[in-house]
């Protein structure tokens, strides 16, 4: 299993665009993906749309992305990337 | 035991048979045999996945992206693995698929209600749409009116939409008994146009019991196990439409192709009002230019070319959005001649329809709560344009206006000079002037000759148009409380469902000779 510490910087959180491009490209990838927040341990399967926007991971809420499975390296670049990524934009 | 619950009129008439209550409607549903909750679980959901694919295709040409965003996202709700997942072990643990979809999507409403960001929190709101959605299309699937037909002749609900009746009607439901609903909700005007007595008994589904014998009787309220004299009708003579005068024109509104036989035997003068909704809500789709030209025609057919016909535009949304389009309900929530306006594609269609239909005759086309004089020219200017193109086309073609929000009476004058005639929907008028739902009574105190502000609108209306300009439509103008009061404010001409016109007919007669005021 891979582990990785994400602060949630972009202005809107995890708001339902972002939301739907986390599903998008965890839907690649047959490993388990999961974003679990630092703070109540809220935990949302990142190919649940409704998973994610439950966790209402506003601006600088810390999460965990955890991922595991089988193609659990390339998911995990893939989403890393995807999450930081999104920091730049609003 | 004969037992007597006095209820309020909807719809005239008296049917008597075996009560059915509809579980769909009334508390919580009863689950069907798990094979078939699964059925129509995804059944609903594969129909209401397509809908919303069949409308971002339609759409992606008129709307901004935020609007594709919105439905896009919508899919994904109906995408996302847990749901299915979830709904699949709540049916096998016996739940029925209409309360599934409740529990699954309420929990995450609850979920994102408590999140602490304004922002985010919005989302709710778009998941309570798609339950909505998703139970909507599930109950389209899921009542089975020939089921419940079999049952029982006499309906007991808490509610019933327009579509339904039309629905239970088309099954063979004699008589309906609703716990709410009034005189003016939609649902009660096409009952009472499609003949179906129909009483409000605000306990209905606690006092009467599945099995019972009633009698639904539309004047008076519901009888259970009546008698040989409860049965007994009185029936109405229609035919005395001698030629004795009476100070009005009578016109009749009318919301099927096959009601426009009633016109000649009533001898109503014309059509009042034709209302076309009806077409869009008893039809499982967006109905095609051709069909919406075949119902016309099925109008059509049973008059004559030299009887007025004042076809309205479908009056769409408020409570009239077809099962089809519940998406609307929130991205477009506007009525009448605007919800056209914000669905141009949909309107040229509609537009089109009614220029062909009435090819060599004269149409009379109105248009639904126009507020404003562009409003009217926005439509004219579409049909000019449709028509420019168009070779089979009607004879002549003049244009009215519906005036039934207070901006429109003010606006009275102006929007007149844009149209030939002017037509008073008082039904709305009367719930947007004293702020009251369609749904409610107006208390006493505030009906003649308590307060008179309705019949001030009409008397300033009157001499804003001009008396040949304007008909009255709407259910006051049945009513002997307003009707004096209407006629003194200079109203000539009358349209009302043609179920009354006998009976204003005699009462205006009475009028005439001895109550003059």
């Amino acid at each position: 299993m891979k582990r990785k510490k994400i602060v949630v910087e972009n202005k809107y959180g995890i708001h339902a665009r972002v939301a739907a491009a986390i599903v998008k490209e965890a839907s690649k990838f047959s490993s388990k993906i999961y974003l679990e927040r630092e703070d109540n341990n809220l935990r949302a399967n990142c190919k649940s749309i409704l998973g994610l926007l439950a966790l209402g991971a506003s601006k600088g809420t810390v999460l965990n992305l955890e991922v595991e499975g089988e193609d659990e390296e390339r998911a995990f670049n893939a989403m890393r990337e995807l999450l930081e990524g999104l920091s730049k934009d609003a | 035991m004969r037992r007597v619950f006095e209820g309020i009129p909807l719809s005239p008439g008296k049917a008597s048979g075996k009560a059915v209550l509809m579980a769909t409607f009334v508390g919580k549903e009863q689950a069907g045999a798990f094979a078939d909750e699964v059925e129509k679980f995804f059944k609903a959901l594969s129909s209401a996945k397509k809908e919303l694919e069949a409308l971002k295709s339609r759409i992606s040409r008129t709307y901004k992206r935020e609007v594709l965003d919105i439905i896009e996202l919508y899919l994904m709700f109906m995408e996302d693995p847990a749901f299915t997942e979830y709904v699949v072990e709540k049916l096998r643990e016996g739940v029925s698929a209409a309360d599934a979809i409740k529990f699954f999507f309420k929990d995450y409403e609850e979920k994102i209600l408590n999140v602490n960001d304004k922002y985010l929190r919005e989302r709710a709101k778009d998941i309570r749409y798609v339950r909505k959605f998703l139970l909507a299309k599930l109950s389209d699937v899921g009542v089975d009116w020939d089921t419940v037909a079999r049952r029982g002749e006499i309906l007991v609900v808490t509610f019933i939409s327009p579509v339904d009746v039309v629905n239970v009607a088309e099954k063979g439901i004699k008589g309906i008994v609703v716990e709410k609903g009034s005189e003016t909700s939609h649902a009660s005007i096409l009952a009472r146009s499609m003949g179906i007595p129909m009483v409000k008994l605000p306990d209905a589904t606690e006092v009467l019991n599945n099995g019972d014998v009633v009698l639904v009787d539309g004047d008076r309220g519901v009888v259970v196990d009546p008698q040989k004299e409860d049965l007994t009708t009185v029936v109405e003579v229609a035919e005395e439409h001698e030629k004795e005068p009476i100070p009005v024109d009578l016109y009749v509104n009318i919301d099927f192709p096959e009601e426009a036989k009633v016109v000649s035997k009533v001898g109503a003068k014309g059509v009042g009002i034709f209302r076309t909704e009806y077409m869009y809500l008893t039809s499982s789709n967006w109905p095609t230019e051709e069909e919406q030209v075949g119902y016309l025609r099925r109008m059509l057919r049973y008059l004559d070319d030299n009887i007025s016909v004042n076809v309205r535009i479908a009056d769409l949304g408020g409570d009239k959005i077809p099962i089809y389009a519940e998406y609307m309900r929130d991205l477009i929530s506007y009525r009448g001649i605007r919800f056209f306006m914000a669905e141009e594609d949909l309107f040229r269609t509609h537009v089109r329809a009614i220029l062909k239909a009435f090819e060599g005759r004269q149409l009379r086309l109105l248009i639904p709560m126009v507020s404003d004089p562009y409003e009217v020219r926005w439509v004219k200017g579409v049909v000019e344009e449709e028509l420019f193109c168009l070779d089979k086309r009607p004879s002549e073609l003049v244009y009215g206006a519906m005036l039934e929000t207070p901006a429109g009476v003010v606006e009275a004058k102006r929007i007149a000079s844009e149209v030939d005639f002017v037509s008073v929907g008082t039904n709305d008028l009367v719930s947007l002037l004293y702020g009251i739902d369609r749904e409610c009574e107006l208390p006493e105190y505030l009906e003649p000759p308590n307060n008179l502000v309705l019949i001030e609108a009409l008397r300033y209306l009157v001499r804003s148009v001009g008396p040949d300009k304007i008909t009255l439509c709407g259910e006051v103008a049945r009513n002997p409380k307003y009707l004096p009061y209407i006629l003194k404010a200079g109203v000539k001409k009358l349209s009302v469902n043609p179920a009354f016109v006998p009976k204003i007919r005699k009462w205006l007669r009475g009028y005439g000779k001895g109550q003059t005021a």
